[in-house]
């Protein structure tokens, strides 16, 4: 600001040193005023900005927030309301910041606020021109608008948004999680299977080795989520081990029961022939030989035994050595019957050897059990089917296979020229007769009316096709 | 340079006033023309007058030379007329008893030069122009000579009658500030043409500044101040013609030069001094932008078959670009 006093002027300030200074401070507080009005809206503008950037964090920290409080409810680990709320403004104080740091190149300065209140005001530059130096600050109106004003929706929508979802965070019904939540009952077949194995452990009847080798298997299925235990892969697994075990199990009772007539029928026939004693040995081989190979063998004492046990030589084993092998051997066999196993209706594989033995167990009694007949065969009832694929279809849901084929005759087809004859050139012939009309017909005038028909008969005689007419003549009659 | 202070501005306006009176005077009802003609003069541009016979273009013209005590020469354009009948023609002449080609300066030397139905003329003495009215001088037979300052051309062209006529080059239009078009004049215009004008009888017009003083206002135009807000939106107007830079510029094939944004601040200088102001505002750059813009944008075919005119796509460019250059905030509204 110019000095109103100089040291070498007078005490007193002329009139017109007055004059311009009170014009001076006139100016510089209309030029303050404007800019202090232009500094009040580029506050708002700026907020505004900042507003706008603020809106996305806040939705996603009210959406995050949202699911951290759900989560936690659910878990049963709320905390006092306070922790909350702490952890909130924090994260909404470095948002705030991030979106103030990220929006500050939109931030409006009050001189660029002046070119909107000029552009608005009308102002002809005015403002811009007085920054300048070129022209006197205008007068400041009674009223100063920049020509910009709130959108209430957009301000409000985003810090709403977030109150109503962290409020329904807290409202929202929730079922909490149990700590110790149940899993799910296993499946039965394990249980039952273990059971047999544990059985056939305490028995001793087949080798350990086997054993833990299932035991491992349900173990390996056990080991997976409690939520995958009726899925469809574990119980297709458990399925198969299943019927592996079984099968292995039926296996082995076959071999021994096998090796068991075959001693008891050489122990009831000592004066046997020689081919037939032959005969019988083969068989105890084979049946030997089934133990050592399947996956399920005897206990190392038995295996022992029939290792050391030539079958050429079975003859000369004492009455009591053959008696207790025999009764060794129909023991196991036995025992490795499940109840309700294999002593089914259906017919087993036993029959076989029922056949092959020589008569004192004809085989003809019905069974006692009711398995599931998995290894039987003939049965006309709907299959059980596996886990996943159902009963299955009935055998005659399609109706009973007609018998009448309608077939001809065949005739194979003799060629004469054989290049161009074809293996299977069949013809067939069939029995027949043409289609006669039998009607009786008659000589009639020409213009006379040879049949005067029925009401509709037209329409059948003259349209239709032989075929056709056929066709309707027969249903009609 | 130093801007133009508010006494200055007040004394120039003062003459301006009383041409624009003047001028009002000789061409009733057609205030905004007569403003443009002016704002254009004070501007040192040329102006293209279109518009039907019989309108006062030519009138308008005169009185304005008149107006300004300026030297002036029409020059009807036809499609024989050859560039040395505008720009000059050597002469073979004795001097000094010797003869030697000397320079015969046509119509061109001239302040004021009126091109009556410059569309007539062919394009090789339209282009005899172009040299004038952008470098203010000709060059004939390798030797330049200087036209006189101020020069000016103020043409016309009838937007009708177009067979025989070559429209002029988008290059030629460039170099004209404005086109303004002389619109036809309503019944209570009409009725007082009639009753004070009589047929074939010239207007006496008083003169109302020498050429000094309006050399004077000329130079005063250059020092109004253009603050750089506004310079700012003059930039963004012309950006806003060019294809992909605004809604409007989809209908339009080519956008408007640097020249028109040069154009558009000289007019707007020139309109604020009108108005008595030493700064020019976007009002000013608003009520010039149609005369600057129309005739330098090329309008896209499918626009003219849609029915947009040039006028129509400058109006919608108006209107989409805010005179500030800061975007709003959406959490804003203008109301």
């Amino acid at each position: 600001m110019r000095k109103l006093f100089s040291a070498h002027d007078s005490p007193f300030p002329s009139s017109k040193k007055l004059l311009s200074f009170l014009a001076m401070s006139k100016e510089t507080a209309t030029q303050q005023l404007w800019i202090a009005q232009a500094r009040r809206v580029a506050r708002k503008v700026n907020f505004a900005w900042w507003l706008q950037g603020f809106s996305a964090p806040l939705l996603l920290t009210g959406l995050l927030g949202t699911v951290a409080i759900l989560l936690l409810r659910r878990h049963d680990a709320l905390r006092p309301l306070w922790h909350y709320g702490s952890a909130l403004a924090a994260v909404l104080v470095i948002a705030a910041l991030v979106t103030w740091w990220l929006m500050r190149r939109h931030f409006e300065s009050p001189e660029q606020v002046l070119v909107r209140i000029e552009a608005s005001m009308r102002l002809r530059s005015a403002l811009s021109a007085a920054q300048a130096g070129v022209a006197p600050w205008p007068a400041l109106p009674a009223e100063i608008h920049a020509g910009i004003g709130w959108h209430w929706q957009r301000v409000v929508f985003a810090p709403l948004a977030a109150l109503l979802l962290l409020s329904a965070s807290f409202l929202i019904p929730i079922l909490k999680l149990q700590a110790n939540q149940q899993a799910p009952d296993e499946p039965q077949a394990w249980a039952r299977t273990e059971a047999e194995l544990n059985k056939l452990d305490e028995e001793k009847i087949v080798d350990e080795e086997y054993i833990e080798e299932v035991r491992k298997k349900i173990e390996d299925l056990r080991a997976e989520d409690p939520q995958d235990w009726f899925s469809h892969s574990s119980l297709e697994a458990t399925d198969n081990m299943r019927k592996e075990h079984k099968a292995e199990k039926q296996k082995l009772e076959r071999a021994m029961k096998q090796a068991g007539k075959a001693l008891e029928t050489l122990q009831k026939n000592p004066q046997m022939s020689e081919p037939e004693k032959a005969r019988l040995a083969n068989e105890f081989d084979q049946a030997v030989e089934s133990m050592k190979n399947g996956a399920m063998k005897p206990n190392p004492g038995l295996m022992e035994k029939l290792n050391g046990l030539n079958p050429e030589k079975l003859g000369q084993l004492t009455p009591e050595q053959m008696q207790q092998l025999k009764q060794n051997m129909q023991q196991n066999a036995e025992k490795l019957q499940s109840p309700g196993e294999a002593e089914g209706e259906g017919e087993g594989e036993d029959w076989t050897d029922e056949l092959l033995a020589d008569g004192t167990h004809p085989g003809d009694k019905p069974g006692q059990g009711n398995g599931e007949g998995e290894e039987l065969e003939g049965g006309d009832k709907p299959g059980n089917g596996s886990v996943s694929r159902g009963p299955g279809h009935d055998p005659n849901l399609l109706g009973k296979a007609s018998k009448e084929l309608n077939t001809g005759k065949d005739q194979a087809l003799q060629s004469r020229d054989l290049s161009k004859a074809l293996p299977g050139d069949l013809l067939e012939l069939q029995d027949g007769k043409h289609d006669i009309d039998t009607s009786a017909s008659k000589v009639s005038g020409g213009g006379d009316v040879a049949d005067t028909g029925k009401g509709g008969d037209r329409v059948w005689k003259e349209s239709l096709d032989p075929n056709e007419q056929k066709a309707l003549k027969k249903f009609f009659d | 340079m130093s801007h133009a202070t508010e006494t200055e501005v007040a004394d120039a306006a003062k003459h301006i006033r009383s041409l624009s009176q003047s001028l009002n005077q000789v061409l009733f009802g057609q205030e905004e023309l007569v403003d443009l003609v002016i704002t254009g003069v004070l501007a040192r541009g040329h102006i293209l007058l279109e518009g039907l016979p019989g309108l006062g273009k030519t009138e308008l013209v005169k009185g304005l030379s008149r107006s300004l005590l300026l030297d002036t020469k029409r020059v009807q354009f036809t499609p024989d007329l050859l560039p040395g009948d505008i720009t000059g023609n050597p002469v073979l002449q004795e001097v000094n008893g010797n003869r030697e080609f000397v320079f015969q300066p046509g119509p061109l030397f001239t302040n004021i030069l009126l091109a009556d139905e410059i569309n007539r003329a062919s394009p090789k003495t339209q282009s005899a122009l172009l040299e004038a009215m952008q470098e203010r001088r000709v060059t004939v037979l390798g030797k330049t000579h200087s036209l006189p300052a101020p020069f000016f051309v103020l043409a016309t062209q009838n937007p009708i009658e177009l067979e025989g006529t070559y429209p002029l080059p988008e290059a030629q239009l460039d170099r004209f500030l404005f086109k303004l078009e002389v619109t036809r004049n309503n019944v209570a215009t009409l009725e007082r043409i009639v009753s004070q004008r009589e047929l074939g009888t010239d207007l006496a017009v008083e003169p109302i500044m020498s050429i000094e003083t309006f050399t004077s206002v000329l130079d005063l135009v250059r020092r109004i101040y253009l603050p750089q807000p506004v310079a700012n939106y003059i930039a963004r107007l012309v950006d806003a013609t060019h294809p992909g830079q605004s809604t409007a510029a989809r209908g339009i094939r080519y956008g408007a030069s640097p020249r028109a944004a040069l154009s558009l601040a000289s007019a707007a200088k020139a309109r604020a001094l009108i108005h008595e102001r030493p700064h020019a505002s976007f009002e000013d750059v608003r009520f010039v932008a149609a005369a600057v813009l129309r005739h330098r944008i090329v309008v896209e075919y499918n626009a003219r078959i849609e029915g947009l005119t040039a006028n129509d796509l400058v109006r919608i460019i108006l209107d989409e670009v805010p005179f500030q250059s800061q975007a709003t905030p959406r959490t804003m509204v203008n109301p």
